[in-house]
């Protein structure tokens, strides 16, 4: 989980650069700000809600309390991968720091944790992908938190957010 | 005994009757494989072939039917949360709340609007409570793409 220098998205000069976890969704590789994760832990079960958008794969409990568990592929769109050895959820943060909520995102695996400068995401945020960052030769797609939770990186809601 | 906590709030047309019920009584049903609870003052009866008959509440109509493949459990003290935004963003229905139940995420049903899929009418024709996903054809996924975009895309 220890992060090489050539695997990080190098920052431009004067920059910070921010730890990222890295996950694999389908086809793809996804970048979670490592502060909005609070745990990784083994797959949990998740109940299908009838009606549900592809994008929530159900609800699960976690530590006691309900927990809406989100597709990390369908999310952004990746295309199915190859059965996951060792599938994952991730509890994390979601929203913005007055307003944020835990929730689960299930993904096919952990792979390690990287330094992401901010300079380095590029192409526009769509969904709750905030842009693209090269990482030791690869696109890996970067999720922004507060989209999640519906929000959007400037603050304001999508034109999902508040529904229901 | 009321187990909400502070700071919990509850969304929904009927919140009162959920809130009153926090600490009451709630009936726990299994529908589609997923548990729903419905608070025990709103339910006037239960009738054969598990249909709770309930009240609407005072912004829902006088009387209604749900329907659930079984009931779990009837049980008091549930600690209610509110529906996350993550939640509501990708689930089109109504609820009153979410609890936990022996480790199994509960649904709290609002009576005067209740989620497709217990629904009576709903239950027989469509199990799965997909009636509203097949009137929409293929543009439902679409539309929910187009949403997911929203302005930041």
């Amino acid at each position: 989980m220890i992060p090489s220098a050539s695997e990080n998205a190098p920052a431009p000069d004067g920059e910070p650069a921010r730890p990222h976890l890295l996950l694999r969704a389908g086809d793809s590789v996804c970048a979670l700000p490592l502060a909005a994760v609070r745990r990784v832990v083994k797959a949990l079960p998740v109940h299908r809600l009838p009606g549900a958008a592809p994008e929530l794969a159900g609800l699960t409990e976690f530590a006691g309390e309900p927990l809406p568990v989100l597709d990390l592929a369908r999310l952004v769109g990746a295309a199915p991968g190859a059965a996951p050895a060792y599938p994952v959820t991730v509890i994390a943060w979601a929203g913005g720091p007055q307003d944020r909520e835990l929730v689960g995102l299930a993904a096919d695996a952990a792979l390690e944790v990287v330094e992401i400068g901010e300079g380095a995401v590029v192409g526009g945020a769509a969904g709750v992908v905030a842009g693209e960052a090269e990482v030791a030769d690869r696109a890996v797609r970067v999720i922004d938190p507060v989209a999640l939770a519906g929000g959007s990186a400037d603050g304001g809601p999508t034109a999902a957010g508040g529904a229901g | 005994m009321s187990a909400e906590r502070p700071g919990t709030g509850v969304a929904g047309s009927t919140a009162g009757v959920v809130e009153a019920a926090a600490g009451g009584t709630w009936v726990l049903v299994e529908r589609a494989g997923s548990l729903w609870g419905v608070a025990g003052e709103a339910v006037a009866r239960l009738a054969p072939g598990v249909r709770l008959l309930v009240r609407g509440g005072a912004a829902g109509p006088p009387g209604g039917e749900l329907a659930a493949d079984r009931v779990v459990a009837v049980v008091s003290g549930l600690a209610v949360r509110p529906v996350p935004r993550s939640l509501a963003r990708w689930w089109g229905e109504p609820a009153a709340g979410l609890a936990v139940y022996g480790e199994r995420p509960v649904v709290l049903v609002d009576p005067a609007s209740p989620p497709a899929a217990l629904r009576a009418r709903a239950a027989r024709d469509d199990p799965e409570g997909l009636d509203d996903e097949d009137d929409d054809g293929g543009n439902r996924d679409g539309r929910r793409a187009e949403r997911n975009s929203g302005p930041a895309g």
